[in-house]
């Protein structure tokens, strides 16, 4: 009966790529394609899970996509933390974007770029372009957290959790952890909904193939770096400090009035984890007329590996990349 | 199956077969419910254990801990073996006096002192040095601990003790909430009937996750899972500043502890962004040269 589990072959990253840049933990990817538009657009992973849900099969691939367009491609990879990145901080990753983005710019001879963030990534580029809006012509968020103060259940668990109780006896917040926390937030789906789905589909090669590489991606969890974990956990989901206009970084208020570049925020109406009210209030406040929102009937995930969601919303979204990339 | 093992992720092998246990316990409820039109208890305890053993296991990996902390600081086991010791003591002083006046008896009634009296008295001087030595050590246990050392132990207990209190009701939350779903399918199963397996199984879904939902988002929950979390976390915390101390306290100890290591990692983050900095700043300086250059 899983003989056929034994045939799967989970390949991610289907694009090619060279690492161009790598400082310690972080790494500045660059895939090869045909440009055909001047604006590259560097993506802005999320430190939690691995950037390759972006590309993870051929069917179900942004990254193929934007390349298919002649978008210049470019991805950060946040690593794997470990003991030793225990006291990295947020600002440390906004340096990183911002290093990455000055070498695009002179490689690429371009003032700005299109800046793409995913989930918490988005969080990360949010941050950036209202630090620093001279570089970023356009700001596209994924499935992103930016307003904290909403009532699914992870905002809640965060709400009522001391991270810094965690993070002195741990360190880091490990993959497993954060593995067990995600799935417990909705087990019933994820822990016998999925896979009483899988058992019914063990003879199903194709169901098989899409199965584990989700399933592969799911389990791949970097650490959370110790720090990085409180300042999250305190700063964005206890006191909701990026749309309360109270964040800092290095000393630098972020100010949400000074995204006025276009952005497009891309939302799944079922998300658990960053529903559509983390979303939502912040497009309501930037002062950017350019600004649109696109929406799915998925989850989290599913906005960006649903066949669906690629036929549909993906079609739309890269459209509105390409006619603003020249 | 070790093929599996090896490649899948080990969250995704250990869900697939709990997964297929709980099929095979719904299969054998469907079975009897297709027979007898009823829906029993049996089976679902089981069901629950496959399906939360995920989540339960941490904790319960935890809580195996304290043994490994009794074992390394066994003070009811040195109480105990002093008792033991005493009772043994006893004996001993009985035999003895037993074999002195047996000897006396059978030699010379009127020697004041035989080689028997030699032989008792050399044991009870070994035993009365053991005896004493163990005597000043145990009383002595709490004010060998090094300064702050030990604070962490007591609190390292208080919150074990929280801990254990939060995961019990924690889990039988949990299990309260498992069987509320199990009641309301067994209710709808005596009122309607499911036409296949698929409806009933779907139906169960249903219920759980209805239940689920509510059950994450409630207060009840919220308050339990953070006093879990927080004791749970305290409690590893005191328990590693304890060891630290502990050994920090001793000479002859060749190893650095996880504390002073962090402080390392701590010093050479910032130095790297010091030098991040500087490196910045001298770029800027550069580009200022040149242009000033350019310009005479």
């Amino acid at each position: 009966m899983l003989e056929k589990i034994r045939e799967v072959n989970v390949k991610p990253w289907t694009c090619e790529f060279e690492v161009v840049h790598e400082d310690w933990l972080f790494k500045l990817l660059h895939f090869k394609g045909e440009k055909k538009h001047r604006i590259p657009l560097l993506f802005v992973y999320a430190f939690i899970n691995r950037p390759y849900v972006l590309d993870l099969h051929e069917d179900v691939s942004v990254v193929r996509k934007l390349i298919r367009e002649g978008i210049d491609v470019w991805m950060i990879d946040w690593g794997y933390p470990k003991r030793a990145d225990r006291f990295l901080k947020i600002e440390d990753y906004i340096d990183y974007i911002d290093f990455c983005v000055e070498k695009i710019r002179k490689e690429c001879k371009v003032n700005s770029l299109t800046l793409h963030g995913y989930c918490l990534g988005s969080t990360l580029a949010t941050i950036y372009a209202a630090l620093h809006p001279e570089k970023v012509k356009n700001l596209v968020i994924q499935t992103p957290p930016i307003n904290f103060d909403t009532e699914n259940a992870l905002a809640l668990w965060a709400k009522h959790i001391d991270p810094k109780r965690i993070t002195r006896a741990v360190g880091n917040v490990s993959g497993e952890m954060l593995n067990i926390a995600f799935l417990l937030i909705d087990p019933i789906r994820l822990v016998l909904g999925k896979y009483q789905g899988l058992i019914d589909n063990l003879e199903d090669p194709r169901f098989l193939k899409e199965f584990y590489s989700m399933d592969f991606w799911i389990f791949d969890s970097p650490a959370v770096a110790g720090n990085v974990f409180d300042e999250y956990i305190e700063r964005w989901y206890h006191r909701n400090e990026i749309m309360n206009g109270k964040y800092t970084v290095g000393g630098k208020p972020v100010d949400l009035s000074r995204i006025t570049m276009p952005v497009l925020a891309l939302y799944a109406e079922k998300d658990h984890i960053t529903p559509p009210s983390a979303v939502l209030p912040f497009l309501e406040k930037i002062p950017s007329k350019d600004k649109r929102a696109m929406s799915v009937d998925k989850g989290h995930i599913g906005l960006t590996v649903s066949k669906s969601a690629h036929a549909k919303l993906w079609n739309e979204a890269i459209k509105w990349i390409v006619e603003r990339s020249d | 199956m070790l093929d599996l093992y090896r490649m899948l992720p080990k969250e995704s092998f250990e869900l697939l077969f709990r997964n297929l246990s709980v099929r095979d316990y719904l299969k054998e409820i469907w079975s009897r419910y297709e027979q007898f039109g009823v829906i029993k208890e049996d089976y679902f305890e089981e069901i629950f254990n496959e399906l939360f053993r995920f989540f339960l296991r941490p904790f319960e990996l935890v809580l195996l801990n304290e043994r490994a902390i009794r074992s390394m600081i066994p003070l009811n086991e040195m109480l105990e073996g002093k008792g033991v010791l005493n009772a043994y003591s006893e004996l001993m002083n009985s035999l003895a006096s037993h074999g002195l006046l047996t000897f006396k008896l059978l030699s010379d009634p009127f020697q004041q002192k035989t080689p028997l009296d030699d032989f008792i008295e050399e044991w009870r001087e070994i035993f009365r040095n053991f005896e004493s030595k163990f005597d000043i050590t145990l009383p002595d246990y709490p004010f060998l601990l090094p300064e702050g050392a030990k604070n962490y132990f007591l609190d390292c207990f208080l919150h074990w003790k929280d801990f254990v209190e939060s995961y019990e009701k924690y889990r039988r939350l949990l299990n309260e909430t498992y069987w509320r779903a199990v009641k309301a399918l067994i209710d709808f199963a005596e009122r309607k009937s499911f036409k296949d397996f698929s409806e009933f199984m779907s139906f169960f879904q249903e219920v759980l996750a209805k239940e689920f939902d509510s059950l994450l988002k409630s207060e009840e929950y919220l308050e339990l899972q953070g006093r879990l979390f927080s004791s749970l976390f305290d409690h590893i915390y005191c328990f590693r500043r304890f060891l630290e101390l502990l050994m920090d306290n001793n000479p002859a100890n060749p190893f650095a502890t996880v504390s002073q290591i962090d402080e390392a990692y701590r010093r050479i983050l910032d130095l790297r962004r010091k030098v991040s900095e500087l490196e910045k700043r001298v770029e800027m300086l550069e580009v200022e040269l040149c242009s000033r250059k350019s310009e005479r």
